[in-house]
């Protein structure tokens, strides 16, 4: 028996959050080996990570108008909205592992397994939701996007089913809405995030209004993601990521036509040397307290946390607030890159790198002493 | 630690104490292995390690950051030998820039054929210290986003270079 997964417009809602949180779980990752790169050096690997981290901003945003659409405001400052690293997620019947850390063979083939075009479940066999399977595991899965609310026993076999799920949902809903002459797209219009706040960024944003536009912002998600038919290039001549990053496994770029695993473009060098060795998973108890890396860490993750709290602003009418936060994601990336380029003043062998741990907890007399009053500088 | 890592280590300092810039700021430009490499390559290792040797026996010898201030100023900075190649490592930090050594300078310390005005890199130039110094994004580079012109500078001293006294036990 295959239930459905998204029988109400609370479980489409829930799950377009989780859509929201998944898409930006990606960030960190991809942020932190696209600047743990020496400077002028691996010139066409930075370019595929960035075009990669510029499209999972770009379809965060794209879930978020969705959400918005269907009458519910995203929230960015969602206790556990940024998951604490290393993460997991499904893979068909296996599942991996992803972690903030330098660019390596490692990171690559973790790139490669979050990008591939999924396996979705066709095998009917399996009891329960659509899409889902239970798993040994089930407890090491903190991301809100592999487990349906309706069913937190089981996982999703994979991504591509969770996004099928969504689709699926909004379809039925729709429809039930429709017979009762009504639309599940009640959102105000004024709320969704246009070309005006967004640019450069990895794609052309679209409006939510209808089912149409919906399913064409989560089609382009999806898309960009894992390629359209799982071909290298999609219709407008776009690279897919999962083929972006295999290129850099290989050293040479496709062109169109070329077979997957046989690119035939010109040819250029990775050179996993030239990395600064970011520790794994990077936490604030590495580094000594009242160090100077230790200080840059704590303010990192405060801004970071406050640059979450501005475009949330934004994802609710104060669209205005996007341009300071683009700005402010600039500092950021400075930010970033100097924790990266620092030795840990107690370690021989590794640099410093952001981790990302956000301050979900009410702030406690001890959480407030172990770092220093930051400002955005 | 190797005696290049030692060397490096001494340059970070002497650069921290002539930019004002701490060891983090500078490491976090990059720059660190390449300046060090520009500056030997250009007026050689053994001035290199004179250089170093007496910023080192300054530190050491200084008990307040007012004293080392005096003793910098005294045997580097105002050294006919050593200070122009100071106020160059401070402009190569601030600019990304290496300026060919005046010409009297030039006649008597010797003349690399490689002393001649450049640009370190691309990337140095995007990382020179004067960016940070006044908050702005070097020109053509490091796109700070669109309407950033409109809001002030942030300019804080975070980061800024401090003497501590040596400690002759460690």
């Amino acid at each position: 028996m295959n239930d459905r997964i998204i029988n109400n417009i609370d479980d489409l809602h829930d799950m377009l959050d989780a859509a929201i949180q998944l898409e930006h779980a990606t960030i960190p990752p991809y942020l932190t080996a696209l600047y743990s790169i020496h400077p002028e050096t691996n010139l066409e690997a930075a370019a595929a990570i960035r075009a990669v981290l510029v499209e999972e901003m770009l379809h965060m945003t794209l879930s978020a108008n969705v959400l918005n659409a269907l009458g519910k405001n995203p929230d960015l400052t969602a206790v556990g909205f940024v998951p604490d690293f290393p993460t997991r997620l499904p893979d068909g019947e296996t599942d991996f592992s992803v972690s903030i850390d330098k660019f390596s063979p490692d990171t690559l083939e973790t790139f490669l397994r979050i990008e591939r075009p999924s396996k979705t479940s066709k095998d009917t066999t399996y009891s329960g939701p659509k899409g889902c399977l239970a798993r040994s595991n089930h407890h090491a899965f903190q991301l809100r996007a592999v487990k349906p609310k309706s069913a937190p026993e089981y996982s999703f076999y994979s991504i591509g089913d969770f996004y099928t799920a969504i689709k699926e949902g909004i379809e039925y809903l729709e429809e039930q809405a429709n017979q009762r002459g009504e639309t599940i797209f009640t959102g105000d219009p004024s709320l969704q995030v246009s070309n005006e706040y967004y640019y450069s960024g990895g794609g052309q944003i679209v409006k939510v209004t209808d089912k149409d536009s919906a399913f064409r912002a989560l089609s382009l998600i999806i898309e960009q993601g894992e390629g359209h038919g799982h071909e290298i290039f999609d219709s407008e001549g776009e690279i897919s990521h999962y083929y972006r990053f295999e290129q850099l496994k290989h050293g040479q770029f496709y062109r169109v036509g070329d077979q997957p695993g046989k690119p035939s473009g010109n040819k250029f060098e990775v050179d996993f040397d030239k990395v600064y060795p970011i520790k794994r998973n990077p936490k604030l108890k590495d580094y000594p307290k009242g160090s100077q890396i230790y200080a840059a860490a704590c303010a990192f993750n405060h801004n970071y946390q406050q640059f979450l709290s501005t475009v949330n602003k934004a994802f609710k009418g104060e669209q205005d607030l996007l341009l300071g936060a683009v700005c402010g994601m600039f500092r950021l990336k400075e930010h970033a890159s100097q924790l990266i380029r620092n030795p840990i003043p107690s370690d021989s062998e590794y640099h410093g790198g952001p981790t990302f741990e956000m301050a979900y907890e009410q702030p406690s007399k001890d959480k407030q002493a172990q770092c220093p009053s930051e400002k955005m500088s | 630690m190797t005696n290049q890592a030692y060397q490096i280590q001494q340059f970070i300092e002497l650069s921290g104490a002539l930019t004002d810039f701490n060891a983090y700021s500078l490491n976090g430009t990059g720059q660190v292995q390449s300046y060090y490499d520009t500056l030997t390559r250009i007026v050689g290792c053994v001035m290199v390690d004179e250089l170093l040797s007496i910023f080192a026996a300054i530190y050491e010898a200084a008990t307040d950051h007012e004293a080392f201030n005096e003793a910098l100023r005294k045997h580097i900075i105002g050294n006919e030998k050593f200070g122009p190649v100071a106020r160059n490592i401070i402009k190569l930090w601030y600019t990304g820039t290496w300026y060919q050594m005046a010409q009297f300078w030039r006649e008597t310390y010797g003349m690399s054929d490689e002393d001649v005005t450049f640009f370190v890199s691309s990337a140095s130039y995007a990382e020179g210290l004067l960016w940070q110094a006044i908050d702005a994004n070097p020109s053509g580079a490091k796109g700070p986003g669109y309407g950033s012109w409109s809001l002030p500078p942030s300019i804080n001293f975070d980061n800024c270079w401090q003497f501590k006294p040596f400690n002759h036990t460690s």
